[in-house]
């Protein structure tokens, strides 16, 4: 479970590679050797995630698939692949600090 | 625009063009390096008489890289059988064959499937779905190769080879798009 303060940015040392002519993009985790093939979706979830918030992640994603997804879809998608990107040590999430 | 913005531009487009959300995805990629699927030296292939059929393809666009790769162990397992051992390789008139690098007799399968690649360029669009699959035969093995490329599994003899021409018709059905261009490559012809 994410909070709306929390930021995403790409893990250190990842390096994302966009393959335009496939529709995909290919992570490389030095951390745990791996190379990773990314739907177009986890792309742009990727490609978004530049030290930014969720809120705002939330609100750029909406954005930029509105025409295909409303805003309730467009959330819980990006909510599962910030999770699958997490989880693969390709995004690292950082929590707002308690003031 | 910065690259960031570019990439947006260019992924909403691309999400508007698909008309629909994917579920966002990862898969790991598996690289793999067909060592016993290596095509032997042109000096080798020419005294053997060694053809290779390249045929060129496109994927069809719902067929996954992994659903090509799980045909690919599925092929590569249908001709790894006791009937296409490999064997010694000879020229047409039965000598054998010395390889002049290694001074060593080389031993291959009559029938060997080397691997489906991308295809470095191509007519076809759009790229990085055309990719062409390579096979090699020699001595017996280029009748065998030609039965399995081209006839109904059900009418090719010997009987080992139905389920390897399954598998090629697997592929044409499922996974690909249209018909293959073939090349048939002969190192014993001139250019």
């Amino acid at each position: 479970m994410f909070c709306p303060t929390d930021r995403f940015d790409h893990a250190p040392g990842v390096v994302l590679r966009p393959m335009p002519e496939w529709g995909c993009a290919y992570a490389y985790t030095p951390r745990r050797p791996a190379l990773t093939e990314l739907n177009t979706t986890a792309w742009l979830i990727a490609a978004l995630c530049d030290g930014t918030t969720l809120a705002e992640l939330e609100r750029d994603f909406a954005d930029t698939v509105q025409r295909v997804a409303g805003s309730n879809a467009a959330r819980d998608t990006l909510h599962r692949g910030l999770a699958l990107l997490v989880e693969a040590g390709i995004i690292a999430r950082t929590e707002e600090a308690p003031r | 625009m910065s690259d960031r913005a570019r990439t947006l531009l260019y992924l909403r487009a691309l999400i508007d063009a698909g008309g629909a959300l994917e579920e966002p995805r990862l898969e790991p990629v598996r690289l793999h390096v067909r060592t016993a699927g290596s095509i032997p030296p042109k000096a080798v292939m020419a005294a053997a008489g060694y053809i290779v059929v390249v045929w060129t393809w496109r994927i069809r666009p719902e067929v996954t890289r992994i659903e090509v790769e799980e045909w690919e162990r599925a092929h590569a397992r249908e001709l790894d059988v006791a009937e296409n051992a490999p064997r010694p390789m000879t020229e047409a008139g039965g000598a054998g064959i010395t390889d002049a690098e290694t001074g060593s007799v080389p031993s291959r399968s009559m029938l060997a499937y080397h691997g489906t690649v991308l295809a470095r360029r191509s007519v076809f669009a759009p790229p990085g779905r055309t990719v062409q699959t390579l096979w090699g035969a020699w001595g017996e093995g280029r009748q065998w190769l030609e039965a399995i490329l081209s006839k109904a599994p059900d009418t090719i003899a010997p009987e080992w080879l139905q389920p390897i021409a399954r598998t090629v018709v697997d592929l044409r059905t499922r996974l690909m798009e249209g018909d293959p261009e073939v090349t048939v490559i002969d190192p014993s012809l001139p250019l």
